[in-house]
Formats: C-alpha cells, sequence, structure tokens
C-alpha cells in the first residue's frame, strides 16, 4: 500500500566564473531531499547543472514508499 | 550583550551565555539579520510561512515571550513593529563589514589583518540552521562574501610580508571552497613569497588533484604560470 508522505527538499547552486572568464563556469551543488543531504557535486557547463537539476526533481517527484 | 551567529547561536551577557529556547534564538537571529525593524506580519510570514496566519501571530508572540524570559531586553517591540534591541553587538554585522573593507582597495585595513577576522571569516553563519528556508540566502551570501574576502586578506597579508598569517588565511579560503583557483593561487603567491617553492608546489599538486577528481580539469594557465619550471604532466 501507498504511505503518504510529504517531501521536500532544497538546492543551493554556490557558482561563479574562474577568473571571471565566462568560459570558466564552476557550479557547487548542494542538495537535500527530506532531511538526507546529497553528496555535494560540482560541473562545469549549463548542461550539466540542467541535469543535476532535472535528476534531483525526478528524485524528489519519485513517489511515496511503496509497500506491499 | 552580544549576540554571536557565526559557527553557532551563542547569547552573551558579558562572557555568560544566556539560556534560550529554540523559538526565541530564531526570533532573535532573524531580527538581528534585518537591516532595519520589520513588522509583525512580515516576521510571521516569513519565519512560520507554511502555518495559517492566526497561528504563526501566535508562534510570534509565544518566541517573543519566551525572549522576554531571559530578563533581558533583547527585542524593541511596538504594538505594529520589532527590531533586536539596540546595544546588543552582534559578530556577523562586524565580519560584515571587515570583509567589504577588505575588498575595498582604498581601505588601508592594517588594524582588521587580525586571528579575529580570519576566524569571522572562516565560519559560516548558523550552519546547522539550514532548515530555516529565510536563513538560507543569508547563510549563501555569507559565504560568497567570505570567500572573497579571505582572498583578499592573504594577498594583503602577503604584501605586507605577514607570510605565515597569509598563509593561514590562503588555507582558510581554500578550506572554505577547494574548487577555487583563486583560493589556491593566492596561498601559492603566499608560499613564494615565503621562500618556500616545495609548499607552493605541494598546493598547486593538491589543486591539481582536486580539480581533475572532481571537475574532469587541468588548473588554468595563469595557475602553472606560477610555478614554471615545475614537473609537467
Amino acid at each position: 500500500m501507498e504511505v503518504p508522505e510529504e517531501r521536500s527538499g532544497s538546492m543551493v547552486l554556490r557558482a561563479w566564473l574562474e577568473g571571471g572568464d565566462p568560459g570558466a563556469l564552476r557550479v557547487r551543488i548542494l542538495s537535500t531531499i527530506g532531511t538526507e543531504e546529497a553528496r555535494p557535486v560540482a560541473v562545469t557547463s549549463r548542461e550539466a547543472v540542467h541535469a543535476a537539476v532535472q535528476s534531483w526533481l525526478d528524485e524528489l517527484g519519485a513517489g511515496p514508499t511503496t509497500l506491499s | 550583550m552580544t549576540l554571536r551567529l557565526l559557527k553557532g547561536f551563542t547569547l552573551l551577557v558579558g562572557d555568560d551565555p544566556v539560556a534560550l529556547s529554540y523559538s526565541a534564538q530564531r526570533l532573535l537571529a532573524f531580527l538581528a539579520l534585518q537591516d532595519r525593524p520589520r513588522t509583525r506580519t512580515y516576521v510571521a510570514r516569513t519565519l512560520w510561512p507554511e502555518a495559517t496566519t492566526p497561528r504563526a501571530n501566535a508562534n510570534l508572540r509565544s518566541s517573543l515571550w519566551r525572549a522576554s524570559r531571559t530578563g533581558h531586553r533583547v527585542i524593541d517591540a511596538s504594538a505594529q513593529e520589532m527590531a533586536l534591541a539596540g546595544g546588543i553587538t552582534v559578530d556577523i554585522h562586524d565580519a560584515v563589514a571587515r570583509a567589504h573593507c577588505l575588498l575595498d582597495k582604498t581601505c588601508l585595513c592594517d588594524d582588521i589583518l587580525t586571528r579575529q577576522t580570519r576566524d569571522d571569516l572562516s565560519a559560516d553563519l548558523l550552519p546547522e540552521w539550514s532548515d530555516n528556508e529565510w536563513v538560507l540566502i543569508e547563510q549563501e551570501q555569507y559565504h560568497q562574501l567570505r570567500l572573497y574576502a579571505l582572498e583578499a586578506m592573504a594577498k594583503r597579508l602577503t604584501t605586507a610580508g605577514r607570510h605565515g598569517e597569509a598563509v593561514a588565511a590562503g588555507l582558510a579560503a581554500v578550506r572554505a571552497e577547494p574548487l577555487r583557483e583563486s583560493a589556491h593561487r593566492v596561498l601559492i603567491d603566499a608560499h613564494l613569497a615565503a621562500g618556500n617553492r616545495a609548499a607552493a608546489q605541494h598546493q598547486y599538486e593538491q589543486c591539481r588533484c582536486t580539480l581533475l577528481e572532481e571537475l574532469g580539469l587541468e588548473p588554468s594557465d595563469t595557475l602553472r604560470s606560477l610555478l614554471p619550471n615545475m614537473t609537467a604532466h
């Protein structure tokens, strides 16, 4: 049966341009879902940031625990 | 009275800590981080965003009452507005002012190139309070500011020939964000200015390993140029 569960989380993107160079994007990504803190990751492109946000949203929306 | 928000919450009268409930701590910290008095409605909505308006207002009255039980005047409250009581020194206010001074090239800053400044810039704002939405932005803003300020501090100390302290400030900058090449750069500069080429090279290697491991990148030419004769990879 499905166990009702409120899921929430937060994501922080710490972004900077190394040496002020627009081609040197650096982003440190911190995220949580519920009380669980994910391992921080770092990426260097907009696409990778989008992918990380998408993946986090997917995980958040994965739904409540299903018990049989 | 002193309110410390760096590293964690502490309210001191002289050197003695004052016991406060968590809800009163939240209220006090929130008011300390505002640049002006706030209406009761604003405070209640921000601190309890998911509660109904009557519930949020009741929570605020309760927190205010708990804060008043310390026996010290910590909040100035009228029927409409509230603010942190005057005369309370807040550590992060001083730290932010010093950080801006360090980043201002026209500021001499000799009097603030101290261990206290380095310690304050090495700490995050209320690091264990990340579940409070209102504090997240404040935390991140201070985090960003302190990264730049620590690098500026290391540069100033290197220029002043205070190499040991420059290295300590540079190490604090690297600890705060190991992926910033600019932090590694000021630390390498400090080692080189001290005549310690081996330490500079070691720091470069550490930077290289971190960048490769986390980003799959080699250090930039700018960083590499600091140590022109080092072994190529």
